[in-house]
């Protein structure tokens, strides 16, 4: 198999391997001087993110997610991998009061994060909110059943679940550390060699950071925000009102014990905003606020 | 901007049902993930582990027996291979092997219709081969120690370089041999460059002397036609390597390799039957033996090319050699296996490898009573035509801390021409080149 985003950097002590992936450049480093066996777990690695790729992504036509996006109201059998993440996101929407539910996905047809002051008609957003509300869900063991027009969009939780589970199966077939980041989000399979940590740069941190075990993953982009009546808006959506956070943090990013709890604490932590610094010191055992 | 570390505080109630509902999201991957990580940073040893102390240690034990069938040799091998590794990749190897082998080797002559009668090597005693038997001499014993050591290191940051040197010793056979190499490594490291040469300088004390070359074999009690000195053999080798990355599944390698022996390369417990070549009821009988001659100069060359790639299904190993040299001979060696899971612990290796040679110029069956004795000649079944299959299967199992426990279980199956052109008189219906098969089990524990 050939991919022409392939690139390959050898470091002596470590490897990097880079490839793009789940809209975002994918970086591989693993601590060894072997080549070959580099190699292999970079292999395993890579296949796990394509799978988790291609099982997710909402631009795919034939699979599950396009599946429940396309049941038409009818009930539609969950797999146990797919059952689990939405599970996951059902308890995120719980325990944020509504705030995190992955049927808002629609609102990014009346929205464009171009820095520019074109906001969406309220009569878009009205419309489009009757097809948000995942309390209008039914959700079971094995099933799931939408209202007519729904959508989910797992984009949220996805790339966090996958460096979780390239760091899994990364860790399963071999001890040498191995640093997965996926456009930001990040896990290791523990320190590096001499339990010496990983340094993780956050873009606006005055100091880098040590990881030596779990995840960091980031929510906001500095890149993308509307401006209207003077304040930033935001490219995190409120699902309740269909509009944009005013006002809330560039971006927040969170240490945890994976990068899927890292990201679900960010993203919960933006939601909160302007509330975000108490809910983070309340919650996370380690952020930073740009 | 902020930044904040809550060191002794622990995450609230919504940071705990996230951390652990995320947890239980790779659970069906793993189990706890964190608890694992922990364990693993203390792990110390294993090949996969960088430097720990003043060098890190790996290596591997081995038993390798080899037993022909129809009670000819057996060998039993132990051995063991040590790295330690030092910071800088700088890698010092040993490595041990006692070989002992036991059991009736051929001694050249071919199988008669008649009792044949052999002096021993030590030319004390004399040995019969029953008619339509194999003459093999089966009181062969011999044991064998070897040593080696090599020290190889980066020399600048693409260039490595390293030096050896091996040494084994058996009951009538001393060899000593340096060996250094040079390999250099690409900007990108996908290709890698190397050039090794070798020197072993040996020295040979036959049992019972050196025969003269092309002498008759005379009974025990007689004056043996050998001398008493010891000879020597040096050998040159030259190899030029390449290896090339080709993509992240797949590496290729080629090597180019000279190798120029020059002195005593006779075995000298092998010799050749004369047999009588007058028209006759006796046409094709053994008259009576002559100890073979080698040449005294070899120069070997031979391609190497291999292939090794990882897909998810497992690890293809593929390799061909082709070599000639001039002497005549040149051989094809083909060899595959193939390694994959069955299980997170289990692997396993089928391979399949395919030999075949065409004989030196100077190899007889047997050489006629009334020819001119060749300058050179033999009739040591390893340099003749044959080719040899020799399917195997390797069982491994991953063990805690990358060690790895494997069985290697072959079967070696060699043929050539039984009935060759050349035979006369009663040597035709003779099987004049006997098939030889052998079961070579090996075991190795790596750490």
């Amino acid at each position: 198999m050939f991919d022409p985003t392939y690139r390959y950097t050898d470091f002596n002590s470590y490897k990097a391997h880079a490839f793009m992936c789940m809209g975002g450049l994918c970086e591989v480093l693993i601590e060894t001087s072997d080549k070959l066996i580099s190699n292999q777990i970079f292999s395993l690695v890579y296949d796990e993110a394509k799978r988790i790729e291609k099982k997710f992504s909402r631009y795919e036509t034939n699979n599950i997610i396009y599946k429940i996006n396309n049941a038409e109201g009818k009930k539609v059998h969950l797999d146990k991998e797919t059952s689990k993440l939405i599970h996951f996101a059902d308890q995120i929407y719980r325990v944020s009061d509504g705030m995190f539910d992955i049927t808002s996905g629609v609102l990014r047809k009346a929205w464009t994060f171009d820095q520019s002051s074109n906001i969406a008609s309220e009569e878009t957003v009205k419309d489009l909110l009757k097809y948000i509300g995942w309390n209008k869900v039914k959700l079971e063991k094995k099933s799931i059943t939408m209202p007519k027009h729904f959508q989910i969009d797992l984009g949220g939780i996805g790339k966090e679940y996958a460096v979780d589970s390239c760091i899994q199966i990364a860790k399963n077939n071999s001890a040498i550390p191995t640093l997965v980041n996926f456009g930001g989000d990040i896990a290791v399979t523990g320190p590096k060699v001499n339990n010496l940590p990983w340094i993780v740069n956050i873009e606006g941190a005055p100091e880098r950071y040590n990881l030596f075990f779990g995840g960091i993953a980031t929510s906001g982009d500095k890149n993308k925000f509307l401006i209207h009546k003077g304040d930033k808006l935001s490219h995190i959506l409120n699902p309740k009102t269909g509009w944009p956070l005013v006002n809330a943090p560039a971006s927040i990013t969170v240490v945890a014990d994976t990068c899927t709890a890292a990201g679900t604490l960010s993203t919960l932590a933006m939601l909160k905003a302007p509330l975000h610094e108490e809910f983070l010191r309340d919650e996370a055992e380690y952020y930073f606020i740009v | 901007m902020q930044l904040k570390n809550n060191n002794n505080k622990k995450a609230g109630k919504i940071g705990k049902l996230i951390a652990h509902a995320a947890l239980a999201l790779t659970c069906g991957i793993t189990n706890l993930p964190s608890v694992k990580a922990e364990t693993q940073s203390t792990k110390s040893s294993g090949y996969f582990s960088g430097i720990r102390n003043w060098a890190d240690w790996s290596g591997e034990v081995g038993l390798l027996g080899y037993s022909e069938t129809e009670g000819r040799v057996q060998a039993f091998e132990p051995g063991i291979n040590l790295n330690a590794k030092f910071d800088g990749d700088r890698v010092w190897n040993i490595r041990l092997i006692y070989d002992s082998l036991t059991g009736a080797s051929p001694n050249g002559a071919l199988i008669s219709g008649q009792p044949q009668t052999f002096t021993s090597p030590s030319g004390r005693a004399n040995y019969t081969t029953q008619p339509g038997q194999i003459p093999l001499y089966d009181q062969f014993k011999d044991s064998r120690v070897a040593v080696s050591s090599s020290w190889s290191q980066p020399l600048t940051r693409l260039l490595k370089g390293s030096a050896g040197f091996n040494f084994s010793k058996e009951y009538d056979y001393l060899s000593l041999g340096f060996n250094s190499s040079i390999s250099k490594e690409s900007e990108d490291k996908n290709t890698s460059y190397s050039l090794g040469v070798a020197y072993t300088n040996d020295s040979i004390n036959p049992v019972g002397g050196t025969p003269i070359e092309l002498a008759t074999m005379v009974p025990s009690g007689s004056a043996q036609p050998k001398t008493q000195d010891g000879e020597t053999k040096s050998t040159l080798d030259v190899l030029l390597g390449v290896s090339q990355v080709i993509n992240r599944n797949w590496i290729v390698q080629g090597n180019l390799s000279l190798g120029i022996s020059n002195g005593y390369m006779n075995d000298p417990y092998k010799i050749v039957t004369v047999h009588d070549d007058t028209v006759g009821p006796t046409l094709g009988d053994p008259l009576n033996y002559i100890y073979e001659s080698r040449p005294d100069s070899r120069f070997k060359q031979s391609i190497y090319l291999a292939s090794k790639s990882y897909s998810k299904y497992g690890i293809l190993s593929l390799s061909y050699r082709f070599l000639t040299d001039d002497w005549g001979l040149t051989s094809h060696t083909l060899e595959s296996n193939f390694n994959f899971a069955i299980s997170s612990n289990w692997r396993l290796q089928p391979g399949l490898r395919i030999y075949s040679q065409s004989a030196v110029d100077f190899f007889r069956y047997s050489v006629g009573s009334n020819e001119t004795t060749p300058q050179n000649v033999t009739a040591d079944t390893r340099l003749g035509d044959m080719m040899s299959i020799t399917p195997g299967l390797k069982i491994i199992k991953k063990l805690e801390n990358d060690r790895e426990v494997s069985l290697l279980l072959q079967y070696y199956m060699q043929t050539g021409d039984k009935s060759p052109s050349s035979a006369v008189g009663s040597q035709v219906g003779q099987d004049l080149f006997p098939d030889l098969n052998a079961f070579i089990v090996q075991i190795i524990y790596s750490f």
